[in-house]
């Protein structure tokens, strides 16, 4: 059998293992390529003190998955255009939120618990991270990570830190079946509403301008002030002036339901204050029998020291505080319904005075004094009604630039709440470049292994089934295989087709043992290496004393010479000299017409000449 | 788009040379053995002047090609330059989005600015990408990084191929400076339309300028807020340009004018104002009343509280730095005095308000109501109107000039349009590979058809 030789199995497989490795290589690139996905990342913090508690500013819990709601992905899709093309489910389940814990509060909540004292600590920084598909690209990932935070942002201001809202309630006021006065109210009350929320925005910041619409919240309580003072006391005392309305009895009969409901607020309030004063007097009553009044600063003080400074002890003035405020409140809401009784009540007086121009008619009709008599209430009606109509248009407008400044105003906290650590940032799921050189050097490795394997294996079976065990040539199996594998091809230049039989091995087995014959063609073999020597020859034994010898890159008379030198060495033999042996030998080489391997090793035959070695008569052909 | 599809047979025409000679020879290798093979490859012309000429050809006709096709692909970077940016932030504190620089809105604005035809806004938007130029990584925090830098890039498809890329990319970088600087820097609001001052109440025209001064006022603190020792080229700080404007109200508006109206009953509508000023005097009545009952009632309330009751107590607390000190209980009493004389101040407000409409009215109703005072009011009107204008423009103008010297205009774009280097590389590789398709096809000539000698 052939020694093992590693390299020469690998260079008998070389092409292919190349082959294999790029077509696989390539293949699992393709499929790494299109299976990856694009992951942009983002790191938040939120900076409000709170955070670190796992509470949002407003002492509400703080849930970070609300970075993935349906609420802010919904309003994503929307600002991207992409309804109908993905689902708010999908974005969402792409979305990952990972918390960043500080080793340092960690390990200090750790030892505080361990001393069995109370630490909360809540990690306030994160990595927001959306998956794109390798199809829609990192440019997609990152978009939508982005509008996502945005979103996210605004609404975080929105439902944490800029609570109060100055929504428009007036919008289309005119079109609903309201008498004058009561749309006026309306107005006022919104105006009111919206300065007071505008004021609580500036307040927290004093000279906030909103670069979209480039007004500050101070302008626009200077707006609506304006507009109050000017617009909506020019309306009120034209209504009151000419006693505008459109339905006089059902203005009467609002306005004295009001004054009724006020009554029968009054005298609730009433009861409920004799309430409180009797529980006050009771209250500290029991509390000096108990001596609790008798209190001093030194008693808190030791009573403070003798609990953890950390919890708050709640004393006893709470409570009393809550009787007194609730005494004020429920006599403030008494004397205030009593004035707003008294509003009424001039209502009912503006709406039904009578001038005596309508000769007392407006007592029993329908129909206001003025309504009665005067010739330009329907001008004036028609001139409110318009002027109300610009009202609102302005204030319509001034609502809309509110929304606008406060939109503004609500991204700007959410920014200030929440700072961004590092900006979006895209990875491939899968490095494919580096894990496609991991493939295609294991490829390369698993192949070559192969072929050492294949190849030994080839080795083993080439020796049983292709090897004469006698002359560890090859056999006539593998001379078939040879002549068949190239029936379909052309033989090179210099390939030199040698055959050597001997002719009496049948009558050496038969005189003098097989033993001999066998001997002798084992001598044979041994000549025919020596003399073919390093020339790139193939053995073959073919059986009954027949030897084969192909050779490339060589010519008729190199081979010539080999085998004279092989007659030679045969004759000058040491053993067997006592045995004539007889062969032939027959050489032919590639040309023009003999081009195929079964033609070139006929010619070999054709050509075959007899030899004979007798060592006791000392002659030769 | 013709010249990509000639771009496209050019490379697939040499392609299929190289192919088609490729498989000639691979189908003919059996026709020859291998002394023949390594003969014909030994002889083959390898530097044949046709061979040289045909692909100086080629390769000159596709570099004109690519040329022109390489002139549609530009990109820009556009770097932000103000110190919010190195937060994440736009200039006005809002969240920074990149993909805001190839928005509906910017590229819309481009399509507008350039005039460019035959193109929608997604078309457009298609062909253009934005990414950070350099990006962190969120794996620990030495690789956390904010993008102050980012790059456009344009590629044009069929439906923008008739627009000249360069063009293109500096109307967008051109259309984003303009909305970054409306939309993100400062901004104040001008009133484009002058009212109808004939209209108006005399009083009203003086809560007008007052609310337009005042606005110009805000602007103005606001910035100096910002930076209060910032100097314009004029030598003026926002501080000294408010003080302008504040002097100007309270002289020129609130004593000035206001007086003239006042002293001598000036008013376009005599009745109907005294009417609106006493209705108003009414509603506010109605509002002092409700003030002063919760005045009253806080001050009933201090008076319920029991001395045994609020004992003032010291209590250990702790400070900001965390030093301990003894602090002073809060009770109910300290929190409704504070409340008592929050009510009695509006009580005083009201009670002003009501006594100067009243004054108003009085002033009205014993006027003469000369002409020349409504002249001299109107003159008065116009000149205010035209100071105040003239404030909002100087307020503004220091604005800008904050923004251009301290910001740095907020961004800087720069263009950058087709590399030489790549081009030639290009070039090269084609040339090369043109070169080797065409000595493949020769040598493919010289492999018999059927078994014989090499021709």
């Amino acid at each position: 059998m052939k020694n093992f030789q590693i390299l020469r199995y690998l260079k008998r497989f070389l092409p292919l293992i190349v082959a294999f490795c790029l077509l696989a290589t390539y293949a699992i690139y393709f499929k790494l390529s299109t299976s990856n996905t694009y992951i942009a990342s983002e790191v938040i913090h939120y900076n409000d003190e709170q955070a670190e508690k796992g509470l949002a500013p407003t002492g509400d819990k703080l849930d970070v998955n609300e970075i993935k709601s349906s609420s802010v992905m919904s309003k994503v899709v929307d600002k991207m255009g992409l309804t109908g093309v993905y689902s708010v489910d999908s974005l969402i389940s792409r979305i990952n939120i990972t918390p960043i814990e500080d080793m340092d509060k960690v390990a200090q909540k750790d030892a505080k618990l361990e001393e069995g004292e109370e630490y909360i600590y809540e990690p306030s920084t994160f990595i927001v991270s959306f998956a794109a598909t390798s199809g829609e690209g990192p440019d997609f990932a990152r978009t939508i990570l982005d509008e996502t935070l945005d979103v996210y942002f605004e609404q975080f201001s929105q439902k944490y830190v800029n609570v109060a809202t100055a929504n428009n309630t007036i919008e289309n006021l005119n079109q609903n079946d309201y008498d004058f006065i009561e749309m006026m109210e309306l107005i006022d009350t919104s105006i009111d509403n919206t300065i007071t929320t505008l004021y609580q925005r500036i307040e927290q910041n004093n000279y906030y301008r909103a670069t979209q619409t480039g007004v500050s919240f101070t302008e626009l309580v200077n707006d609506f002030n304006y507009l109050k003072q000017v617009m909506v006391s020019s309306l009120f005392s034209k209504i009151y002036k000419y006693q505008i309305t459109k339905n006089k009895s059902v203005l009467i009969s609002d306005y004295t339901t009001r004054i009724d409901n006020n009554n029968i607020s009054n005298t609730k309030d009433e009861s409920i204050v004799e309430d409180v004063v009797t529980v006050i007097d009771a209250y500290v009553e029991k509390m000096r029998e108990s001596g609790n009044t008798n209190i001093s600063y030194e008693y808190i003080l030791d009573n403070l020291h003798e609990r953890n400074l950390q919890d708050f002890v709640g004393d006893q003035t709470v409570t009393y505080d809550e009787l007194i405020y609730s005494w004020r409140d429920h006599n403030e809401s008494r004397a205030h319904a009593i004035i707003d009784s008294a509003y009424c009540a001039y209502i009912l007086d503006t709406f039904t005075d009578c001038t005596g121009r309508c000769n007392g008619k407006c007592a029993h009709s329908d129909l206001t004094c003025t309504e009665l008599s005067d010739a330009e209430y329907a001008t004036v009606r028609a001139e409110v009604e318009n002027e109300i109509d610009a009202l609102l248009d302005e204030l319509t407008s001034l609502y809309q630039t509110t929304r606008k400044t406060n939109d503004e105003y609500n991204k700007y906290l959410g920014a200030s709440y929440i700072s961004v650590l590092s900006s979006a940032s895209v990875k491939e799921s899968v490095n494919v470049v580096l894990y496609t050189a991991i493939a295609f050097f294991f490829l390369m490795v698993l192949c070559c292994g192969g072929a050492i394997v294949l190849g030994r294996t080839g080795d083993i079976i080439n020796y049983i089934f292709y090897t004469d065990h006698l002359t560890e040539f090859n056999n006539r199996a593998y001379l078939d295989k040879y002549l068949k594998s190239k029936d379909k091809k052309l033989l090179d230049d210099g390939v030199v087709y040698c055959l050597v039989d001997i002719s009496n091995l049948i009558h050496i087995n038969t005189e003098y043992s097989r033993d001999v014959g066998d001997s002798i063609i084992k001598l044979f073999t041994t000549h025919i290496k020596e003399t073919f020597g390093k020339s790139k020859t193939e053995y073959i034994y073919n059986g009954n004393g027949s030897f084969v010898m192909l050779t490339e890159e060589s010519d008729y008379i190199t081979v010539e010479d080999m085998m004279r030198i092989f007659r030679l060495r045969l004759d000058e033999r040491e053993e067997h000299r006592d045995v004539a042996i007889e062969y032939k030998i027959g050489i032919a080489e590639t040309f023009k017409e003999n081009k195929t391997a079964r033609k070139l090793l006929s010619e070999a035959i054709e050509n075959k000449k007899d030899y004979i070695s007798d060592l006791k008569e000392k002659s030769s052909l | 788009m013709v010249t990509a599809i000639l771009l496209k047979l050019i490379i697939l025409f040499v392609g299929v040379l190289f192919a088609f000679s490729a498989a000639i020879i691979c189908f003919r290798l059996k026709n020859v053995n291998r002394t023949e093979r390594t003969q014909i490859f030994k002889t083959a012309e390898y530097f044949n002047a046709w061979i040289i000429l045909i692909c100086f050809v080629t390769t000159l006709v596709y570099g004109i090609f690519n040329h022109f096709e390489l002139k549609k692909s530009v990109h820009a970077i556009i770097s932000l330059n103000y110190s919010e940016a190195s937060q994440a932030l736009n200039s006005n504190g809002t969240r920074y989005n990149m993909a805001e620089i190839i928005s509906d809105e910017v590229v819309s604005r481009a399509i507008k600015k350039g005039a460019l035809k035959n193109v929608t806004v997604k078309q457009l938007k298609n062909c253009l990408t934005v990414y950070p130029c350099v990006q962190g990584g969120v794996a620990d925090e030495t690789q956390y990084h904010i993008s102050t830098e980012f790059a456009v890039e344009y590629h044009a498809s069929k439906h923008t191929a008739h627009l000249d890329s360069e063009n293109v990319i500096k109307l967008i970088s051109a259309a984003y400076k303009e909305y970054y600087i409306e939309k993100y820097t400062d901004n104040f609001r001008l009133d484009a339309q002058k009212p109808d001052f004939d209209n108006m109440e005399y009083m009203d025209i003086v809560a007008y300028f007052d609310k337009e001064a005042q606005a110009v006022l805000n602007y103005l603190y606001g910035m100096a807020a910002k930076n209060p020792s910032f100097v314009t080229e004029s030598g003026s700080t926002f501080n000294s340009i408010a003080g302008k404007v504040h002097q100007f109200n309270e002289t020129q508006i609130n004593q000035n004018f206001k007086s003239l109206i006042l002293q001598n009953g000036i008013v376009r509508n005599k009745d109907g104002y005294i009417d609106r000023l006493s209705y108003h005097n009414k509603n506010v009545d109605f509002d002092r009343r409700k003030n002063d009952a919760s005045y009253k009632l806080c001050n009933q309330a201090i008076d319920m509280y029991s001395e045994e009751m609020t004992r003032v107590v010291l209590v250990p607390t702790w400070d900001q730095t965390g030093k301990y000190y003894m602090g002073r209980t809060k009770v109910g009493v300290d929190e409704l005095s504070v409340m008592a004389t929050n009510f009695s101040n509006y009580v005083a407000s009201n009670e002003k308000e009501i006594m100067d409409n009243k004054l108003v009215i009085d002033k009205i109703s014993s006027s003469n109501q000369k002409s020349e005072f409504y002249m001299s009011a109107d003159a008065l009107v116009d000149s205010i109107y035209q100071s105040i204008k003239g404030f909002e423009k100087e307020a503004i103008n220091a604005g800008r000039e904050y923004s251009r010297h301290k910001m740095n205009q907020c961004i800087a774009v720069t263009i950058y349009g087709i590399s030489i280097m790549s081009e030639l590389k290009t070039l090269v590789l084609f040339a090369c590979f043109a070169y080797v398709s065409l000595v493949l096809y020769r040598i493919s000539k010289k492999f018999p058809k059927i078994g014989g000698s090499p021709q």
